[in-house]
């Protein structure tokens, strides 16, 4: 059984690139092979009939072909070559599929899984994978514009069709967005986040989390109140983690001209901080995730608990988490260091300090 | 143990140690490298093991390991390291293409006006490295001055694929050469002696894209 070796390439935006190698596979066998981006099964049913299954990521999209035959196969019902139509397929499978038709050396009409489904190329498609439903991506998604995926999120109907509205929140997360369009869309994603949180449905959680993401990076210091309720604990979709470490990132991108700018919303990531300082909280990774992101933030807001927090953490005389922690307090401080207006005096004390407590 | 090509016998790998895999049809060309993510394990050439990596996707997958290498890593580190991981998971249920770049091996999405960090891209190799970074081990000096040139003719045996226009959206404008990571590299920073690659990072040179 000889290997050959196939390159297909695809100059759109993003370029589904696909590449993958396979081998000349007996009519009746199956093959699961890599490419770029994740597998393939290719499955000859018989002589008139396959099915592929191309995983992206945690996404498996599911398709069947059918022989259509040539001018030369006068037993098909289809013998006119042209005819061969193409429906319902993203980049990635038309690639594909040109390359099984190399392969078999004829045309296959194909579907998309499953058969008597609309071609819908203008919205998110809803499948059924395993015992779980995903969302595929498609191309026109890809394509819009900054105006465009402001205006679709913020559109009041835009919550009719979730699995549309849940990809072009993902997208949005990649798009540079003006700064108007940024003092619509923050409170609309954070608000999206808070309401979905317990929508029960598990294709929600990427969605939150990406509209989390973005939508507190588009907030001044000023506004990041609007992140107190999602630091709550206990809903079904998690989002203090999240939640902690965009604050993080936003004092980090933002430093304060003072210590204790943000009272209040300190002492809720302070209260996350205190609740995880112990010796058993910490052995569990995503704690000690929690617990370091939660004295990042306080540090980058210049919170004066923060002091009391890293002496606690001294205290536990935990080496790893000390150390762990101490390493990103420095990065902090590179960032600071780094930036072309100096940081305010007393904040850049503050984290000086409880930097030198920890070494 | 140093970085070894597995073709000399099974080895014993313990969490988080590189692992490799080279390109199909090319004897040393190594195209992929991850994280071993089980308990300490025996592998031999050819296996199929459990990785952290960025695929992309960036998850918890499997590869066929051909080569590998550790530090090794202290189960201090290890804590650290997974601990990193739990910070950042969030980041990449997405578009595969949407969290990957080729160069730099590391690059962080920002929001245009604030600069607010919301994820960071990876190449294969920028993962192990920013990995081995939470420990304060630099296994490569990554600055352009210090990486040779690597030419369209090996991007295409890396990713299997023909350089062109698209090359750009992952951070290769123009028609090369190009100063990128290639997986190999961390490989021979790996074959070192233990306190030389905590100590100081490896300088690639060309021909380190196979090992």
């Amino acid at each position: 059984m000889s290997e050959s070796r196939t390159m297909i390439t695809h100059d759109s935006e993003w370029g589904e690139v696909l590449s993958r190698w396979y081998k000349e596979a007996d009519a009746s066998s199956t093959e699961t092979r890599k490419w770029n981006y994740g597998r393939y099964d290719l499955q000859n049913l018989a002589q008139d009939q396959v099915i592929i299954r191309i995983g992206r990521g945690s996404r498996i999209d599911t398709y069947r072909g059918l022989h259509i035959g040539t001018d030369e196969d006068s037993q098909s019902d289809y013998t006119d070559a042209t005819s061969i139509r193409l429906i319902h397929i993203n980049t990635v499978f038309d690639l594909a599929i040109q390359e099984i038709e190399k392969k078999l050396k004829s045309p296959w009409e194909v579907w998309k899984n499953f058969v008597d489904e609309e071609p819908a190329r203008s919205v998110a498609v809803e499948e059924q994978v395993g015992d779980r439903a995903v969302d595929t991506t498609t191309d026109d998604v890809l394509q819009l514009t900054s105006d465009q995926i402001a205006s679709a999120i913020l559109d009041p109907e835009a919550e009719a069709d979730m699995p549309r509205l849940r990809e072009i929140i993902l997208i949005a997360e990649d798009t540079g967005f003006t700064i108007e369009q940024s003092k619509q869309l923050a409170p609309w994603l954070l608000s999206f986040a808070e309401r979905c949180r317990d929508s029960g449905d598990p294709q929600d959680e990427a969605a939150v989390w990406s509209a989390i993401r973005t939508g507190a990076s588009m907030l001044t210091p000023d506004d990041t109140n609007g992140l107190r309720s999602l630091l709550e604990p206990g809903h079904s979709i998690e989002t203090s983690l999240v939640t902690v470490k965009m604050l993080g990132r936003i004092f980090e991108a933002q430093p304060p001209a003072e210590v204790d700018e943000h009272k209040e919303l300190a002492n809720e990531v302070c209260q996350i901080a205190k609740s995880l300082l112990n010796r058993y909280a910490i052995t569990v990774s995503q704690s000690a995730a929690m617990a370091q992101l939660a004295i990042y933030a306080l540090a980058a807001m210049a919170s004066s608990e923060t002091q009391q927090i890293v002496e606690t953490v001294q205290q536990l005389g935990v080496t790893w988490f000390t150390q762990q922690t101490l390493r990103e307090l420095c990065e902090l401080r590179s960032i600071w260091s780094s930036r072309p207006v100096p940081v305010a005096d007393r904040p850049q004390k503050l984290l000086d300090r409880v930097i030198q407590t920890l070494e | 143990m140093p970085a070894i090509d597995l073709t000399q016998g099974p080895r014993t790998l313990s969490r988080y140690d590189v692992v490799g895999e080279r390109a199909e049809g090319q004897t040393l060309f190594v195209k992929h490298v991850g994280l071993f993510d089980e308990e300490s394990q025996s592998v031999k050439m050819g296996d199929e093991v459990r990785v952290l990596h960025m695929g992309p996707p960036l998850e918890q997958g499997t590869i066929k390991v051909h080569v590998v290498g550790r530090v090794p890593l202290r189960n201090d580190e290890i804590k650290i390291i997974s601990t990193w991981f739990e910070k950042i998971v969030d980041e990449y249920p997405r578009l595969p293409e949407r969290q990957y770049v080729i160069h730099p091996p590391w690059e962080d999405e920002c929001d245009r006006n604030t600069r607010v960090r919301r994820y960071r891209r990876y190449s294969c190799a920028g993962f192990v490295l920013d990995s081995h970074r939470q420990v304060d081990i630099e296994l490569l000096q990554i600055d352009e001055g210090s990486l040779p040139d690597v030419y369209p003719k090996t991007i295409k045996l890396a990713y299997g694929w023909n350089p062109g226009p698209l090359l750009s959206a992952f951070g290769l404008g123009g028609g090369g050469p190009w100063k990128v990571v290639l997986a190999g590299y961390v490989l021979h920073a790996l074959k070192r002696p233990k306190d030389q690659i905590r100590r100081e990072p490896y300088q690639p040179k060309e021909g380190d894209e196979q090992f």
